[in-house]
């Protein structure tokens, strides 16, 4: 089996990461993680930037990325120590990067994070996940990650916030 | 962990199954089978058509049936896993929301049915619905026939 691990964060990659840990899988199962950068499209299309400016960005998002995806990969391997994880990071519109991901391996499932984004903020800034849950042509698991547990996140966050101010 | 399975029919129950055979849960999961029953009748409508009773009757039947089926095809590879059924009544999307809402289901696993766009637009998108609402986390199981 394959399964395509779609990480977008640190909080959203350890809940998919919790998430496997609680199911069993196959010994053949294989896990691919991977992170889609998205592409500064104004920038390339109108020289509103400096290109130093673009450019400093583009490698700043494969410095994160990058370490993104080898803390993911050492997660998810303690996860699950008996499987091959691998991971891979392109640049593509994130909906059309895992579904072409997902269809080029041929991924047998897609799992990955929501924010849960709602009204006027889902408007603006889509849903991944529903695009790609439409679109995929195999299973795909949203995880969403509890409100008690975001609450209590965003609570560590302002007090470890505090803590570096009062520092 | 508790799991909720929404099954439609024979065939999404199937794909279900197949899924969760490719994936199989711990021994100390709580596994929900849960079919929706959208229509039956009120009681007005059983005193002026008092064949609607047994229709009612046979609907409900029909899916404790299926749900039969499925949690025996389900005990047979989790024999140590709490298997729960439930037929409910009402609008697929909301129920299973209120049903997950009731018991904490930590994940809900539904298999959809493949729908064009003109035909989602009159007959609704379950899927849809419950990927907008659910606090928890959703499998959609694409259907392998």
């Amino acid at each position: 089996m394959k399964v395509l691990v779609a990480v977008e964060d640190q909080k959203y990659g350890l809940a998919v990461i919790d998430f496997i840990s609680k199911h069993q899988w196959s010994e053949d199962t294989e896990f691919k993680i991977i992170h889609v950068i998205e592409p500064l499209l104004i920038g390339s299309y109108m020289s509103v930037y400096p290109s130093a400016l673009l450019q400093e960005i583009n490698e700043q998002s494969t410095k994160y990325a990058t370490s993104l995806m080898a803390d993911m990969k050492k997660n998810l391997q303690k996860a699950v120590p008996h499987h091959h994880v691998f991971t891979d990071v392109f640049t593509e519109i994130p909906k059309y990067g895992i579904i072409n991901a997902a269809k080029e391996w041929p991924a047998d499932l897609i799992i990955m994070g929501s924010h849960g984004r709602r009204g006027f903020n889902k408007l603006l800034l889509g849903s991944v996940a529903e695009a790609v849950m439409s679109a995929a042509n195999c299973s795909v698991t949203v995880v969403r990650i509890p409100e008690t547990d975001q609450n209590s996140t965003a609570k560590s966050h302002q007090e470890q916030k505090k803590e570096a101010a009062a520092k | 962990m508790k799991i909720l399975v929404a099954i439609s029919d024979q065939q999404m129950g199937e794909s279900v199954l197949e899924h969760l055979k490719r994936t199989p849960v711990r021994n100390d999961v709580e596994i929900h089978f849960v079919h929706v029953v959208q229509w039956l009748p009120n009681k007005k409508e059983k005193e002026s058509w008092p064949g609607l009773t047994e229709f009612a009757e046979a609907k409900w039947d029909e899916a404790s049936q299926l749900l039969d089926r499925m949690a025996k095809e389900f005990r047979k590879t989790n024999p140590n896993c709490d298997i729960r059924q439930q037929v409910l009544h009402g609008h697929p999307g909301e129920e299973i929301l209120r049903y997950v809402q009731q018991h904490k289901i930590d994940e809900t696993v539904v298999a959809p049915h493949q729908r064009n766009e003109l035909s989602k637009f009159f007959c609704g998108n379950v899927s849809a619905e419950l990927m907008q609402h659910l606090p928890c986390t959703l499998t959609i199981v694409k259907t392998t026939k």
